[in-house]
């Protein structure tokens, strides 16, 4: 598997007080990486030090195995933070300057690009005149000239309205499935990232604590049925006769995870303490994916 | 760096500021030729008081006043001061810097393409005032004739005047990197261009040290190879001061830019 970021002990201090704290970061080709963590958290700093605005106190980082990143980062596109556009030219102007800077001699990819992000009909308005929701699109449309392999995009959906949101999110996914870009997108909008990402990496107070695929997030926010008993064995033999294979897993020896009866937990207990064994709890437990998150994040902050 | 020249040309032909600061230092030239008609033909002053002001009465043909372009090079440095912070300073302000430096291309070559594009700025500015300057001159006054002698060492002083305001362009890009900010960046660059060379005439009149400070200045400088028959040795002066200048504000403005956190 092709990794195109990966950082080793990335650091940043300002003053000496660190932003981003050792941090570990790995990023597959093709992936949806979400990059989540509150305000001031580091996510920011970790962009930009991987776009090259920023430049590490210490650790180290390579872009598609590669520790040349200057020669790396000409395939990255990237949105760190506000749109970053000449207030007085036109869209098609703002397009042609970037154009020019990455050297693309493929005029015609402007019009095209312009029109994914519909903004193809703009003329001459100027961009100081455009929506926030507008100057967003022309940003990613901007990030997009030179078709690059990975695009970061931070905060992208900061002072969208719904609708804006959704628009972004459609274009995200577009891109990713149809021409394998790798998306890194930094937000605290949870609800939102989980809708399109496919690996998620938690960042908190300059330290990265977790990485994880959308899959286990999944997995972690599944609905079951907790049983905590200091008879696993027996309680695992009555799951078998009364559940479906598979439906139930051992966390550890005094826990079992039971993925069926949701809507009925008192007949497991029932048929556990019939058959003369006893359990010390037996609750339904799962949340959304934003109760995860903050639970995992007031976890961190409470150690 | 030949996309990043291309990106910064197409910004600057982009840009209002580029035509309007011209355009005020083009009708300055051309209304400081009729106020100068109009002073000789009606006799205002006399043509003594009128020599001593700088006025070479006896000929006043466009080819004469050629070398006397950058005699007023207060204005002239004072518009490229605004143009070149509010050019630098614009990619800051809305913070279309962070396209180019993500864009894995080394420091350096960004800094040295958005200098390249203002000394062409000077360029185009000092060739536009020499070529107003002759046909206004000619027109109000006379054409005259360019001698052989005259052109070498007309040629020598655009080029002189070309390294000065290379000189101070690299000073303002400078100043205007350091700044990011481009009220800041035009007050300081207008401050340096205006006030720098009266503070040091007055430091030359008032210090006891045997150093003229104002041969070392570069708008005072330039106003000095303002004329025909430089005496020997200016040029070489005026050369070596700006050729220092562009040096130190270059290797300045690259360490600056080389080391610095893009946090707009």
């Amino acid at each position: 598997m092709e990794y195109v970021l990966k950082t080793t002990q990335l650091s940043k201090l300002f003053s000496g007080v660190p932003a981003v704290n050792r941090a570990n970061m790995n990023v597959k080709r093709g992936d949806i990486y979400g990059f989540i963590g509150r305000n001031g958290a580091g996510k920011t700093t970790m962009l930009r030090m991987v776009v090259g605005l920023a430049s590490p106190t210490s650790g180290e980082m390579e872009l598609f195995g590669s520790k040349d990143l200057n020669t790396q980062r000409a395939r990255f596109g990237s949105i760190i933070e506000a749109p970053a556009l000449y207030p007085f030219m036109t869209a098609k102007d703002n397009m042609e300057v970037q154009r020019r800077l990455i050297g693309n001699p493929q005029k015609d990819e402007i019009k095209q690009l312009l029109k994914t992000v519909g903004l193809d009909d703009t003329g001459n308005k100027k961009v100081r005149n455009f929506s926030l929701g507008m100057k967003q699109r022309l940003s990613i449309a901007l990030a997009l000239l030179g078709k690059p392999d990975v695009l970061i995009l931070d905060e992208p959906t900061n002072g969208l309205d719904p609708m804006g949101i959704m628009e972004i999110r459609e274009l995200v996914t577009k891109l990713n499935r149809e021409n394998g870009i790798t998306f890194i997108i930094s937000s605290h909008i949870l609800g939102e990232l989980s809708k399109m990402a496919t690996n998620y990496g938690i960042i908190n107070k300059g330290i990265l604590v977790e990485e994880f695929s959308s899959e286990q997030l999944e997995e972690r926010c599944k609905k079951c049925i907790l049983i905590k008993t200091p008879k696993c064995p027996e309680v695992t033999v009555i799951l078998d006769e009364i559940a479906a294979p598979g439906s139930y897993e051992v966390v550890d020896g005094n826990t079992i995870r039971l993925y069926q009866y949701m809507d009925n937990p008192s007949y497991v207990n029932q048929e556990i303490t019939r058959r003369g064994v006893y359990v010390d709890a037996i609750s339904v437990e799962g949340q959304d994916l934003e109760g995860y998150f903050m639970d995992l994040m007031g976890g961190i902050d409470r150690e | 760096m030949n996309n990043l020249l291309s990106a910064d040309f197409f910004k600057l032909f982009r840009r209002k500021s580029f035509y309007i600061c011209l355009a005020i230092l083009l009708v300055l030239i051309v209304i400081s030729a009729i106020a100068t008609k109009t002073l000789i033909n009606t006799e205002a002053l006399p043509a003594d008081q009128l020599e001593s002001m700088g006025f070479n009465i006896s000929d006043m043909s466009a080819a004469n006043q050629l070398a006397a372009t950058f005699a007023d090079s207060d204005t002239f440095s004072l518009l490229m001061a605004i143009f070149v912070s509010l050019f630098i300073c614009t990619d800051y302000s809305s913070g279309a810097i962070k396209n180019t430096c993500s864009r894995g291309y080394s420091r350096w070559k960004i800094y040295l393409s958005k200098l390249t594009t203002a000394w062409f700025v000077a360029a185009v500015y000092i060739v536009s005032s020499i070529i107003v300057r002759y046909l206004a001159y000619g027109s109000l006054f006379e054409y005259g004739t360019i001698t052989s002698g005259m052109m070498t060492e007309f040629l020598m002083i655009c080029g002189a005047e070309l390294l000065i305001f290379m000189a101070l362009s690299s000073i303002f890009v400078f100043i205007s990197t350091l700044a990011k900010n481009p009220g800041i960046a035009i007050a300081v660059n207008v401050s340096l261009s205006m006030f720098v060379a009266l503070i040091l005439q007055l430091l030359d009149m008032f210090s006891k040290l045997d150093v003229n400070f104002s041969k070392y200045w570069l708008v005072s400088i330039s106003a000095e190879i303002s004329h025909f028959d430089i005496a020997e040795g200016v040029i070489v002066r005026v050369l070596m001061v700006s050729a220092a200048y562009i040096v130190a504000f270059m290797t300045f403005g690259f360490s600056l830019f080389q080391n610095e956190d893009i946090k707009v």
